[in-house]
């Protein structure tokens, strides 16, 4: 007992920070809020360093300590203290700030829990955290669009999350327990596995922003905050998918062809993603689309779970340098605003931030030496090996189809004259983070080498 | 290793302070170009020595970065280093007068730090990484004048080309590392890179070589300024492909050499039709820049990797040097067109007399750089055992080399006279071009030793020279004589026709090569067409599936609608279009395809969640024919 807590101390130590931060919020303290906040969630980090290298589990193997789970609070923890910061500039003095700090933590304890999940319940509370959450931080500014967006979030959540429930039923009735290991049993019925899979994938899908259970993405995206926006486009992603990593390495390819499915909504999403963000006037909802695309190329790496070497290095640091990539880009997108528009002539107004966002853009693209390009690489390694190497032509292509994407931020940053409008400002936060973030995705491009190590 | 960060770091660091200071920025760049050139001596007088410098550091996970100085490298290193230095002297006089001078600059340095980055790169994720940037830098050089719409096309051009054919890059540096295991670029032959991933690489390389049929954006290059031309034309870019070739040779099986020479024979023969019918001085060294590369690309594939890097020293040379004679007469005349530019030459004697050197060495008159190179092509070509083709193709692209080269001369030195003006001052720009001259006339006190130091030796053949000795001379003479616009002028046309020299060459080579081009782009037509129509296909079909009795009729009307969409497109065929208009197409699909996924998304939950209904109810279906 004494073990198993030491062993998921850095989940406990985020749980008791939120709770303090949230005690703050009912004293109407929000920045001592996000203080807590900010050193909790260090420690946590910090902690979750040290215990790096451990593999087991906790309380009955229900809980994994793997390498999965401790680098999700490794890549969550440091992530949610930059969006919190975001959240500070962009919501400073708004009622209810506090809140906001709080309900970050709920979230990304969901996501953590989701990525250590060795049992069917700890997905289902994992996700139920994770979006219930991330819905009341999506309404928070109470207008026509943000409630618009939350709901829509909550049917889909709902929708999603009683068909995996039922789902997941079948598993539980065959196999006789929920752990997740139970399901590794060849003698089981196949099409009864299947079922459930395929449930499991939409509710995971959900909060991964998988095709085709992604349609609440641009909406909510584009009704929130920016800050929020960033936020539920990273935290909730990663913890799934680290999930989704999780229930796989159990599922004997024999019973369902898991990797065949998973190739095919990764392609989709992909394609779906790019193209459709080739229509986008509105920078939120373009980026919206992108993390449809992002979510796609993350699969691959899932899909190499159990038959690559380079499957669990390839999601942690696609996932380091995806929190990264797209943390700075949504944080330029904050300080200069959300149309396509705003950008115009940026690179003479702003010619720094100009810069960092399309080093953030390429990075995107998967540009070397970026951040991305590592990611990416480990990826469609990981699939090729995998004998996935169509589904790896497919991403290069996707990658050449998002440069067209991306460019439709730049050009218009260097091509264009600024128009006549009042020109927003950085708060010291979101300068904090582009540039923090700006410095990382360029060094973690150059330094995967140590940062593996 | 200080020599190895110097070469590269000294015009990176230049371009970043001229980004930030924007001050004497032309004298910045060309400190930072010495600085490379600086190193790059040391570099080379290392390898002299047989010292190999060596530099590692952190990559990807098993994967270090490392640079590499081989003694090919150092060579390589060093001429890319006196080329560009000499063209940024000469930058400095060109753009005293024109807009733009920021981008122009820091771009430019960007471009050799990353150049010298290619070069001297020991494994293949840095050399990606160097291609990319290049690539980049490129964009943003022909874009200089990007207020010009012609200039932010032939931009956009030029990169869209590169990056499909970037894509073999990829896929063949995969192929590499899977099959060797190591991302270090080895000179040993490493198992199991098979044909599939040569030709992968030969894709990349007909990209940025500008090979048939990716010719084209080398010619709408000519868009930005002339030592931007001159650079990308010569040691640089262009000579990427090459490079690449060069490193990559040892890795090769034999069959897949048959493409990369089947690809260089082509190139030679159609560009050098293309440069001989120009009317512009510019787009003639351009098609004729690629009919260059086709030899060097010929050489690799008949196994002479040494001729094509005596080639690609020597061309450099010769090219920019033409390159940058060219921009003098466009400074002075204001145009490229021969029919302004003509008998300028006895108005501008210096740049004339230089501008007829380089060209007569490009033919491959001796004893200029010239001579020596494309000597050791025509033995690569005649000793090549499997393919007896390979001679003639180069012996007919040294004639038409020295054809295209003649009509130049033919044309600025031939009609009205001006009164000659005073000689200038000896400005940046004449100390520049003269530079490159002088190496051009002194070539054969080095070409001979750089090869060496590389590690090959230039193969020789006494038929070989006497061939293509009189295949020079005979184009020269008979390019001198055609050099009236024949070919806008139908009356002309026929009476050219009488003449023995000159004539028969509308019929005999024009028309069989259009027809060559026509049908090969037919078949490019047809390949893309059906690509299409798979994927319309597939689109087909996904609809039909989700919801058939709504769809039926809209399904017919799309077939009907695409249908004749096809056929107007077909028609367009025998127009002579050219890869630009199917990566338009292809844009155009993906934005259609873009445009009828939106349709999906359409704000209603209700609808959207029956989508994803039915996308669960798909992957149920997909997988329940996995057990089948």
């Amino acid at each position: 007992m004494a073990t198993d807590l030491l062993n998921i101390l850095p989940q406990l130590i985020v749980l008791s920070t939120t709770a303090i931060v949230l005690c703050l919020e009912m004293a109407r303290l929000p920045r001592a809020a996000l203080w807590a906040l900010v050193v909790g969630m260090l420690t946590a980090t910090g902690v979750a360093v040290d215990l790096l290298g451990t593999d087991t589990t906790a309380f009955s193997t229900t809980f994994r300590v793997d390498a999965l789970s401790l680098w999700a609070v490794i890549i969550l923890g440091p992530a949610t203290i930059l969006f919190a910061l975001l959240g500070r500039s962009e919501l400073k003095d708004s009622a209810r700030e506090g809140t906001i700090y709080s309900l970050m933590g709920f979230s990304a304890l969901g996501a953590m829990i989701l990525a250590g999940s060795g049992d069917l319940m700890f997905i289902v509370l994992g996700l139920l955290i994770g979006t219930l959450a991330g819905m009341a931080m999506a309404a928070h500014p109470r207008n026509g669009p943000s409630s618009e967006g939350a709901m829509k979030y909550f049917i889909y959540g709902s929708v999603a999350g009683a068909i995996m429930l039922f789902g997941l039923t079948y598993w539980a009735g065959l196999a006789g327990t929920t752990l997740i290991s139970g399901i590794n049993n060849p003698d089981l019925s196949s099409y009864a596995v299947m079922f459930g899979f395929i449930t499991l994938v939409i509710g995971i899908g959900y909060a991964a922003s998988l095709f085709p259970v992604h349609f609440w993405i641009p909406d909510t995206f584009e009704g929130a905050p920016v800050s929020i926006a960033a936020y539920l486009s990273v935290v909730p992603k990663i913890g799934a998918l680290f999930a989704l990593a999780q229930v796989v390495r159990d599922l004997p390819v024999s019973l369902v062809d898991w990797p065949l499915i998973l190739a095919v909504l990764a392609a989709l999403s992909m394609t779906f993603g790019n193209v459709v963000a080739l229509w986008q006037n509105n920078v939120i909802r373009l980026l919206a689309y992108s993390t449809v695309a992002q979510s796609g190329y993350y699969v691959l790496g899932v899909i190499g779970v159990g038959q690559s070497s380079l499957a669990i290095d390839s999601l942690v640091v696609f996932g380091v340098a995806y929190a990264l990539m797209n943390t700075g880009a949504f944080a330029i997108t904050l300080g200069e605003g959300t149309r396509l528009d705003d950008f115009k002539g940026m690179g003479k107004r702003r010619p720094w931030q100009a810069v960092g966002m399309t080093i953030f853009l390429l990075s995107l693209v998967g540009m070397p030496p970026l951040a991305g390009f590592a990611g990416k690489f480990l990826l469609f390694g990981a699939a090729i090996e995998s004998g996935y190497s169509w589904l790896a032509v497919v991403a290069i292509l996707n990658s050449a189809i998002s440069l067209a994407v991306y460019m439709r931020i730049v050009v218009p940053m260097f091509f264009q004259e600024t128009e006549d409008r009042q020109i927003k400002t950085y708060a010291p936060g979101t300068s904090f983070v582009w540039i923090s973030t700006f410095a990382l995705t360029i060094a973690a491009g150059i330094g995967v080498q140590w940062f593996l190590a | 290793m200080a020599a190895i960060l110097l070469t590269i770091l000294a015009p990176l660091a230049a371009s970043a302070l001229i980004i930030v200071t924007r001050k004497k920025i032309g004298y910045a760049a060309l400190t930072g170009a010495a600085g490379s050139l600086a190193g790059s001596i040391l570099l080379f007088r290392a390898a002299l020595n047989g010292a190999v410098t060596q530099l590692q550091f952190a990559g990807l996970p098993r994967m270090l970065f490392r640079l590499e100085a081989t003694e090919m490298a150092a060579v390589l290193s060093l001429v890319v280093a006196v080329i560009t230095t000499s063209i940024f002297v000469y930058a400095i006089g060109y753009m005293k007068e024109e807009k733009g001078k920021l981008r122009f600059w820091s771009g430019i340095t960007l471009f050799m730090g990353a150049m010298q980055l290619l070069v001297l790169a020991g494994d293949w994720i840095l050399f990606v990484i160097a291609w990319e940037v290049m690539g980049f830098a490129s964009y943003l050089l022909i874009g200089t004048w990007y207020w010009k719409k012609e200039a932010g096309d032939a931009a956009n051009k030029a990169f869209t080309m590169n990056r499909v054919a970037d894509l073999g890059l990829y896929v063949g540096v995969f192929v590499i590392i899977l099959a060797g295991g190591s991302s270090q670029i080895l000179a040993e032959p490493v198992q199991g890179v098979s044909v599939v991933g040569t030709l992968a690489l030969l894709l990349a390389v007909m990209g940025k070589s500008a090979q048939v049929p990716f010719q084209s954006w080398l010619s709408a290059a000519m868009a930005g300024p002339t030592p931007v031309s001159a650079l990308l034309h010569s040691a640089t870019m262009v000579a990427a492909g090459i490079i690449l070739l060069l490193k990559a040779f040892p890795l090769f099986p034999p069959e897949a050499l048959f493409w990369i020479g089947l690809v260089g024979g082509i190139t030679i023969l159609l560009t050098g039709a293309t440069a001989i019918f120009s009317e512009d001085i510019k787009r003639m060294l351009a098609a004729s820049t690629s009919s260059q590369l086709g030899f060097m690309a010929l050489a690799i594939g008949a196994g002479y990797p040494a001729a094509a890097l005596a080639h690609l020293i020597a061309h450099a040379f010769m090219k920019s040097s033409l390159f940058l004679g060219a921009g003098i007469f466009q400074h002075e005349m204001h145009s490229t067109n021969y029919e302004k530019l003509k008998g300028s030459g006895k108005k501008l004697k210096l740049a004339f007399s230089g501008f007829a050197v380089s060209g007569l060495a490009l033919a491959g008159i001796p004893p200029l750089i010239g001579f020596w190179s494309k000597d050791a092509i025509l033995t690569a070509g005649l000793q090549a055992d499997p393919a007896s083709w390979y001679f003639p193709a180069v012996l007919i692209g040294a004639f038409f080399t020295a054809i295209y080269m003649g009509r130049a001369f033919g044309i600025l030195w031939k009609g009205h006279s001006e009164p000659e003006e005073k000689p200038k001052k000896l400005s940046w720009m004449h100390l520049g071009f003269l530079t490159l001259v002088t190496a051009v006339i002194a070539g054969w006190l080095f070409l001979d030793p750089l090869v060496e130091t590389s590690g090959f030796s230039i193969p020789k053949d006494n038929i070989a020279m006497i061939s293509g000795l009189g295949a020079a001379f005979l184009g020269l003479a008979a390019g001198w004589v055609a050099t009236a616009p024949v070919f806008k002028n139908r009356v002309w046309i026929f009476f050219r026709d009488n003449y023995p020299v000159a004539g028969g060459y509308t019929n005999v080579i024009v028309q069989p090569f259009q027809m060559l081009a026509a049908a090969a782009n037919l078949i490019e037509q047809f390949l893309l067409q059906s690509v299409f129509e798979i994927g319309k296909a597939f689109l087909m079909l996904a609809r039909w599936l989700a919801d058939v009795p709504d769809r039926a009729v809209s399904f017919v009307v799309n077939q009907i609608g695409a249908f004749n969409l096809n056929i107007s497109q077909w028609t367009q065929i025998t127009d002579d279009r050219g890869i630009v208009e199917w990566i338009a197409g292809l844009v155009a699909s993906v934005q259609r395809l873009g445009h009828y996924s939106r349709s999906i998304q359409s704000g209603l939950v209700h609808r959207e969640l029956a989508w994803s209904v039915y996308g669960m109810i798909l992957a149920l279906i997909i997988l329940s024919l996995t057990y089948l």
